[in-house]
């Protein structure tokens, strides 16, 4: 991969610049590039999802003077496009060893291991419900209830409840659900090691 | 595309099942705004919660362990995913008990916008009755203070209020102005004469910004007051709020 150009302040304003007139548009339009593109290379299956994303952002801005006069559509493809030329090449590259499964792997991923280590995770957790408002945590605790077959009708439900439609009450579930795996994350690394 | 559909194929991308233009389309759409973030996060949390109750077909599993759990932070979304539903799995009673004790949906289900306004309109002429009735036997006598939260201690010269009982007070109202907005916590209160004896104290209103409590005049000297405050949560832990009120009787 071409990592030897490096982004310049001047490189950087044309790039937003590009992206949209209003300063502050552009700097959200990028994020929401950057984020997105670091998606896709993670659902690929790439370790290090990040770099790849600004390796694709360093080479459109390389090109960016260009693009300005000659690209017409939504810049996002365009990233996009620049993204699958980086993937290919991360594919061709890859050490072979992370092509490796784990054969022998005897573990099944979904057991839970009786550790301190995740004694502890569940009391940051429990203290992350706490913080929580009232509302929120309800909502959590509905959202998720077992329900085996009949999960998908009490989400329907829970959505009617609400007055929201079922995909809004998804997200909802799924920022507070991020919310509190941040703030788990956060409670341990503040916890003392054992 | 129904919505239905929309997630079956965004399931399916996260899975590593679409390939060639199939992935291209769903990526575009991704890119381009069609599907947000969020929403593709969300489906990879439901994917983590079907794994993690055994709800996968076989092919799925073997996807969902050689493809989606190959990179670092998913592999930490499964740990935090695991975590996540013990908890939920053993606060299921509380959750039911919570959502139980919420206003009574029956209001909100009547049909018609003229019987929920009945309803409305006969709830309002019984408070009123109810009030006209009771101011009429009824007159408050209470002096009534407002105290804001003071980071230091009494010992270190916290500013305080003076408050005078009135003659035939029998009570004294303390409003206690809120660090926070506390729409959504509960809170307990304790009251300290400068001697240390505790005052009893209720709590007779709360609002976001602000909780007023109620002290018997009787058993109000001409001292000062101390009001610590406690936020208690759902599952009766209190953890002491910074700071205290200060007040002085004259």
């Amino acid at each position: 991969m071409k990592k030897d150009w490096v982004v310049t302040p001047q490189a950087f304003d044309s790039l937003l610049g590009w992206l949209d007139v209003d300063r502050e548009q552009a700097g959200e339009k990028y994020e929401k590039i950057r984020l997105r593109l670091i998606k896709i290379f993670t659902c690929r299956g790439c370790t290090e999802a990040d770099d790849l994303a600004d390796e694709t952002i360093n080479r459109v801005t390389a090109r960016v003077a260009e693009l300005v006069s000659k690209y017409t559509g939504d810049p996002a493809l365009y990233f996009y496009g620049v993204a699958q030329k980086v993937h290919l090449e991360y594919v061709r590259n890859k050490p072979v060893m992370q092509e490796l499964k784990q054969p022998n792997q005897t573990r099944d991923p979904r057991d839970i291991e009786a550790t301190d280590e995740l004694e502890q995770e569940y009391a940051c957790l429990e203290r992350c419900m706490r913080e929580l408002p009232s509302k929120s945590r309800l909502l959590v605790l509905e959202y998720y209830q077992e329900e085996k077959g009949a999960k998908i009708d009490h989400r329907k439900r829970l959505a009617e409840d609400l007055g929201i439609a079922l995909n809004a009450l998804r997200i909802r579930a799924h920022r507070l659900r991020l919310q509190l795996q941040k703030c788990m994350e956060q409670c341990l690394e503040q916890a003392p090691a054992n | 595309m129904t919505t239905d559909q929309s997630w079956q194929l965004v399931r399916r991308y996260l899975l590593g099942d679409l390939k060639g233009s199939d992935q291209e389309n769903c990526e575009e759409k991704f890119m381009t705004g069609e599907a947000s973030l969020a929403e593709i996060e969300a489906a990879e949390d439901d994917l983590l919660d079907e794994y993690l109750a055994g709800r996968l077909t076989e092919n799925e599993r073997v996807q969902f362990e050689q493809h989606f759990l190959s990179t670092p932070a998913r592999k930490q979304k499964l740990r935090f995913a695991k975590v996540f539903h013990r908890y939920v799995a053993s606060h299921q009673p509380a959750a039911a008990a919570a959502a139980d004790s919420r206003i009574p949906p029956g209001l909100f289900n009547l049909q018609t916008w003229s019987a929920r306004i009945a309803i409305v309109v006969l709830f309002s002429v019984m408070a009123g009755v109810w009030f006209y009735l009771r101011s009429r036997n009824e007159t408050p006598n209470y002096a009534i203070v407002t105290l804001s939260l003071s980071p230091s201690t009494r010992a270190a010269g916290a500013h305080d209020t003076t408050v005078t009982l009135p003659d035939s007070g029998d009570s004294l109202r303390a409003v206690l102005l809120l660090p926070e907005d506390g729409r959504e916590t509960n809170y307990r209160v304790e009251v300290e004469s400068d001697t240390g004896e505790a005052i009893p104290s209720r709590i007779v209103e709360q609002k976001p910004e602000s909780l007023m409590i109620e002290l018997q005049g009787s058993q109000l000297q001409r001292r000062q007051y101390v009001v610590k405050l406690f936020e208690v949560s759902d599952q009766r832990i209190e953890r002491r709020i910074s700071g205290n009120y200060f007040f002085t009787v004259k």
